[in-house]
């Protein structure tokens, strides 16, 4: 009977000669992965559908490249240079020369998208006693504690909290009609 | 427009399972970007996910976010870029549990964007046979191709070997017990509200202390048994309740699940009693969720 490791042995010689049923094991077991990390650092579904696509053509042909450790993290590495690249394209004046994976996805995270400005202008709207209050709660702060702090009753803070949801919701509701 | 933070859930005891559910979905850039206008301007740190969770890490990878204290929790929500660096170390690292959230929010079949790919390998290599993937939920019909006959044998031996691999898990598995637990007839497919149908399921949870195992080999069974169940709650629609509702469920039910394999894990090692009492605890515990869990549901 196969082992896990003479497994893992028999399928590294194999990819070596990249054969369709490797190809087909390796897509089987991480396309789900690649697909939900490839998604989330692309600016739309349908460059995230692209790029999936090219990286898998991508692995067929490097497929003999891989040198049988971590066939997982391999192919994580081959969708990081993809989504780069094509981000590459699309600005190259923020991605000229060389960039590490981390710089990347801070470049990403603070390219503006096209509903922040709204959100920001309803949170502006609602103003800064609901703001106070969330930042309270992200930061760990109990009711009680919140509530001390900015000096209001503890009921004031619940109803500062679900009254400013409910009035941004409202607000991006009127601004994007 | 739809923005993550404002489907946060208002207890921060919820929030590891709800960024959970998070963590599979193709928006969490847009929930960091959300956080950051929350959060405002922080210090520059050289903080990373290894350094806030140290030792936690592997935990979170084996086990998922249920695993995060509320401090971590906090520190991720004020430094946001955070959540990016830990999404992309479970997704790479994390157990099985990350396959199962995977699973819940599969839009698009991975059948069909295979069939995308593999179309297009075929024009570049003419050469190539690829066949459909077989292993899954959906059978998808068989194309012959100009090698019909060797196609043709490859899917017969491939069918078989998944019907033998399939048999031999079948015989392998619990005795099926339909009518107990999660695996209640009718129970998930009720037309109820979701207050009732959370209410529902905390009883029927309950079935558990109705059978009393007396050895680790029935305690082992039992286990399964209701880890079955727990699956089968994994892979339902829930179409009874809210969004928010349903990722509530579906984070809890992983975080069950971890917990009965680590109760099975023991069940070798330690004493019967001792491992059925904490597995006891372990079901009172999510029957009292699912309850609480009820009385604060929006019918």
């Amino acid at each position: 009977m196969a082992t896990p490791s003479n497994h893992s042995a028999d399928l590294t010689d194999r990819a070596q000669r990249m054969d369709e049923n490797v190809y087909q094991q390796w897509y089987q077991e991480h396309a789900r992965r690649l697909m939900a990390f490839i998604q989330s650092r692309c600016k739309t579904k349908a460059d995230g559908e692209e790029i999936f696509q090219e990286m898998w053509l991508r692995v067929w042909k490097s497929g003999t490249a891989f040198d049988g450790s971590n066939v997982r993290a391999w192919l994580f590495q081959i969708a990081r240079n993809l989504i780069i690249d094509a981000s590459r394209k699309r600005r190259p004046e923020l991605l000229a020369g060389e960039v590490s994976w981390e710089e990347f996805v801070v470049s990403i995270v603070e390219e503006e998208d096209d509903r922040l400005p709204v959100f920001r202008d309803c949170l502006k709207r609602v103003g800064g006693p609901f703001l106070d209050v969330i930042q309270g709660f992200l930061s760990g702060k109990k009711t009680t504690e919140i509530a001390v702090e900015l000096g209001i009753a503890e009921g004031t803070v619940s109803s500062r909290k679900s009254r400013g949801e409910e009035e941004i919701k409202q607000c991006l509701k009127q601004k994007l009609q | 427009m739809k923005l993550s933070s404002l489907t946060m859930p208002d207890k921060t005891s919820d929030w590891a399972l709800w960024l959970q559910s998070q963590f599979v979905k193709d928006n969490l850039i847009d929930f960091v970007r959300e956080l950051q206008v929350i959060v405002g301007e922080q210090p520059a740190s050289q903080l990373n996910i290894q350094k806030l969770l140290g030792d936690n890490l592997k935990r979170v990878n084996k086990y998922g976010l249920s695993e995060l204290t509320e401090s971590q929790i906090f520190v991720l929500f004020q430094q946001p870029q955070l959540l990016l660096e830990l999404q992309e170390q479970v997704l790479l690292n994390g157990g099985d549990w990350v396959e199962t959230q995977l699973a819940a929010v599969d839009e698009i079949s991975f059948d069909e964007r295979w069939m995308q790919i593999t179309n297009r390998l075929k024009q570049q290599h003419p050469k190539s046979t690829f066949e459909a993937l077989v292993p899954t939920v959906t059978a998808k019909p068989i194309h012959h191709t100009k090698n019909s006959k060797s196609s043709l044998m490859k899917v017969v031996a491939t069918l078989t070997l998944v019907l033998l691999v399939g048999l031999t898990f079948w015989l392998n598995q619990p005795a099926p017990a339909p009518g107990w637990g999660f695996n209640q007839s009718g129970l998930l497919s009720a037309n109820v509200s979701a207050p009732e149908y959370l209410e529902s399921l905390s009883q029927a949870s309950q079935a558990w202390f109705k059978k009393r195992p007396t050895n680790s080999q029935e305690l082992e069974t039992r286990l399964k048994q209701f880890r079955n169940g727990c699956t089968v709650l994994l892979s339902a629609q829930h179409a009874q309740l809210s969004e928010t509702d349903r990722a509530w469920l579906l984070g809890k039910c992983q975080a069950w699940i971890n917990k009965i394999d680590g109760h099975l894990t023991d069940l070798p090692n330690q004493e019967f009693q001792k491992v059925q009492a904490e597995a006891d605890a372990t079901i009172q515990s999510l029957s009292d969720a699912l309850h609480q869990r009820s009385l604060e549901a929006v019918g």
